[in-house]
């Protein structure tokens, strides 16, 4: 029975292996790879690996392509969706989380709507919708796009960090006289704090690796690290140029996943109030 | 005191503002000098063109030091760049300058309405606005030519077995199956060419005889692609034919060579590929450089515009893209054909062929 155990251990963990390997491991690896090629020794048939490896089209893709340009736009875009969206995200999640009222489950349904809707559609709406308003700055655009899209998200995490604030130790604070902004300070923040985190880092990277709505209100003139991708996918695909550009998205985006879980894993509930 | 020197200083500089702004002055009434003093003042200009950007933003570099006039280019799809110039239009000002177009788009725009006329320029007399059939009245000129035949690797095909009619060809995909590819025509031109080809060989019977959508000759070509459908390779796009090549995996394939050429400059894809044009005829064309009516920086624009169509700038274009000049004074020695290959470009068949090519391949070739 043991050795039976063991071995759909092993059997289980070698598939899990198998699988990350080729999803993961391989194209990453390939990603990189080519975005080593060395600009004035192509890699082709039928050399195995690249005759010649450098930075060189690191500097070349930095220095010729809108790369600098795409990722300002980015990565200022992404803080301003996220603060924006947790601020506003906040009052509807500690409704969910923390009171009862008729029609909740409903309220709670609504405002998913904008993670079943596919984001072409949803940006062509908006497109037309902020057009009509009289609203052409695409930084604006992109930035009430991305909140739309990000809030679901924002909301569930926090609300479930709302319900998750003990009823006990709130009352302890009212108990001692404490008014409603220190009752925040102290009872709801601390505990809180994981859940306003992981919204913003979540909302971060949606707006950072969202294409529909930046391709559709931003284009051609205002340009994210997505949108320029795509370009490098389409006509003026250049292999190991949109190599380079791919791990310029993704390197961001592991750090901030690995900074996710980190906060996830933290139980603040049992730090804050003694208990496991 | 300090309220009134605010107000003075604002008042200055928004007067300075109104002096330069595009709507102060109108370049159609100017002299080519006043237009190039008016250019320096503006000091920038956009140049919106849908591929090789990278590229692009290396060859402006020398007209930006001799004019002092900033380039920029964006990142942009020739449909997103030729639908903002379309929706901009209604505004009295802009933010597109130049916008490179194919030559079929034309016929999309309000000329008029959307486009500032190019007779200003002083080589206007030597340069064509006439493109593929499409005709710009004035309002766009060719800047870009290129011409569509078939991408090949020499080190596994000798340039005697080349095919050169398509009972060589068939030949070549009966005894080498799956080496040949073909893009889709919808994800790139240069498969809509060579279909173009196949038609002129299987379906037209004399030049200039136009088909109808429902004609039964149609299907002679289709006919032909599905007999070889399962030897051929059918790619996604231009450049998915053309890294298939270098890849080992097709020996043949048709491409633009524009874009073979542009590819190899940037050490994408190795040195060693080659491109000719067959004896059975692909056709060549060029792609069409604009300016907004409402350009932001109409006279930087036609400077820009002036230099990229002079014969200096032609020549330099041909040996770093490999793109047929449009200047006549412009040297066309560094293309990847020679002039005498080039005897078997054909005109491109009408935009009409190109929808119908496109809707047809999938209903009749990809469904079949």
């Amino acid at each position: 029975m043991k050795n039976n155990n063991k071995l759909i251990l092993i059997i289980s963990l070698s598939f899990f292996a198998l699988v990350n390997f080729i999803w993961l491991v391989v194209p990453f690896f390939m990603a990189v790879l080519w975005s080593l090629v060395d600009p004035s020794h192509p890699w082709s048939f039928p050399d195995i690996f690249p005759r010649v490896l450098s930075f060189n089209r690191w500097i070349e893709v930095w220095q010729t392509t809108s790369l600098p340009e795409a990722m300002f736009n980015s990565y200022s875009l992404a803080p301003a969706v996220a603060l924006l969206t947790v601020t506003l995200a906040a009052p509807t999640a500690y409704a969910f989380g923390r009171l009862e009222f008729r029609g909740k489950q409903v309220a709670e349904l609504i405002t998913l709507l904008p993670m079943v809707m596919p984001t072409m559609i949803l940006a062509i709406f908006f497109s037309s919708l902020l057009l009509d308003l009289g609203f052409s700055e695409p930084y604006f655009s992109i930035v009430v796009a991305h909140t739309v899209l990000a809030l679901p998200y924002a909301i569930r995490i926090m609300s479930a960090g709302f319900k998750a604030v003990p009823q006990d130790v709130i009352d302890a604070c009212a108990d001692m006289g404490a008014s409603r902004i220190t009752t925040f300070r102290h009872a709801f923040l601390p505990m809180l704090k994981p859940s306003i985190l992981a919204s913003l880092i979540f909302c971060l990277v949606i707006s950072i690796e969202e294409f529909n709505m930046s391709y559709v209100l931003g284009a051609p003139d205002f340009i994210t690290v997505p949108t320029i991708l795509y370009s490098f996918l389409g006509y003026s695909f250049v292999r190991p140029d949109a190599a380079v550009v791919s791990l310029f998205l993704v390197i961001p985006n592991v750090i901030l996943m690995l900074v996710i879980e980190r906060l996830l894993k933290g139980n603040y509930l049992s730090q804050s109030t003694g208990k496991a | 005191m300090l309220v009134k020197k605010v107000l003075k200083t604002s008042l200055l500089s928004l007067a300075a503002v109104i002096a330069t702004s595009a709507f102060a002055y109108d370049v159609t009434k100017m002299s080519w000098t006043e237009i190039q003093t008016q250019a320096k003042k503006e000091g920038k200009v956009n140049f919106a063109v849908w591929y090789l950007q990278p590229g692009w933003r290396e060859f402006v570099k020398e007209f930006e030091s001799e004019y002092g006039i900033k380039v920029r280019i964006p990142e942009g799809t020739l449909d997103g760049n030729r639908n903002k110039l379309i929706a901009e239009s209604k505004q009295k000002q802009g933010k597109m300058d130049l916008v490179a177009i194919g030559a079929a788009n034309v016929q999309l725009l309000n000329l008029e309405k959307t486009l500032m006329p190019l007779n200003k320029l002083p080589d206007y007399a030597q340069l064509k606005t006439v493109s593929e059939g499409f005709d710009s009245k004035g309002y766009a000129v060719t800047f870009w030519g290129n011409q569509s035949g078939i991408a090949y690797d020499p080190s596994r095909i000798d340039e005697a077995e080349l095919p050169q009619t398509f009972e060589q060809l068939s030949h070549y995909i009966n005894s080498h199956p799956k080496e040949f590819g073909v893009n889709d025509p919808n994800g790139g031109g240069s498969g809509g060419r060579f279909i173009e080809a196949a038609l002129r060989n299987f379906s037209i019977k004399f030049e200039g005889e136009t088909l109808d959508q429902d004609s039964p000759q149609w299907k002679n070509t289709w006919n032909w692609f599905n007999q070889y459908k399962d030897e051929i390779t059918i790619t996604g796009s231009n450049a998915d034919s053309i890294t298939r090549i270098n890849d080992g995996e097709l020996v043949l394939a048709p491409a633009w060579e524009d874009h073979l050429a542009g590819l190899q400059k940037r050490g994408a894809i190795t040195d060693r590929l080659k491109f000719y044009i067959p004896v059975f005829g692909m056709s060549g064309g060029a792609n069409f450089v604009t300016i907004a009516k409402n350009a932001k920086n109409p006279a930087a624009a036609l400077v820009f515009l002036d230099w990229l169509t002079s014969a200096d700038t032609q020549t330099k274009l041909n040996a770093k893209f490999g793109v047929a000049p449009q200047h006549p004074d412009a040297d066309d020695s560094a293309a990847l054909v020679s002039q005498n290959m080039r005897q078997y470009s054909t005109t491109p068949l009408n935009v009409f062929y190109e929808k119908e090519i496109k809707k047809q391949f999938v209903q009749k070739v990809l469904m079949y």
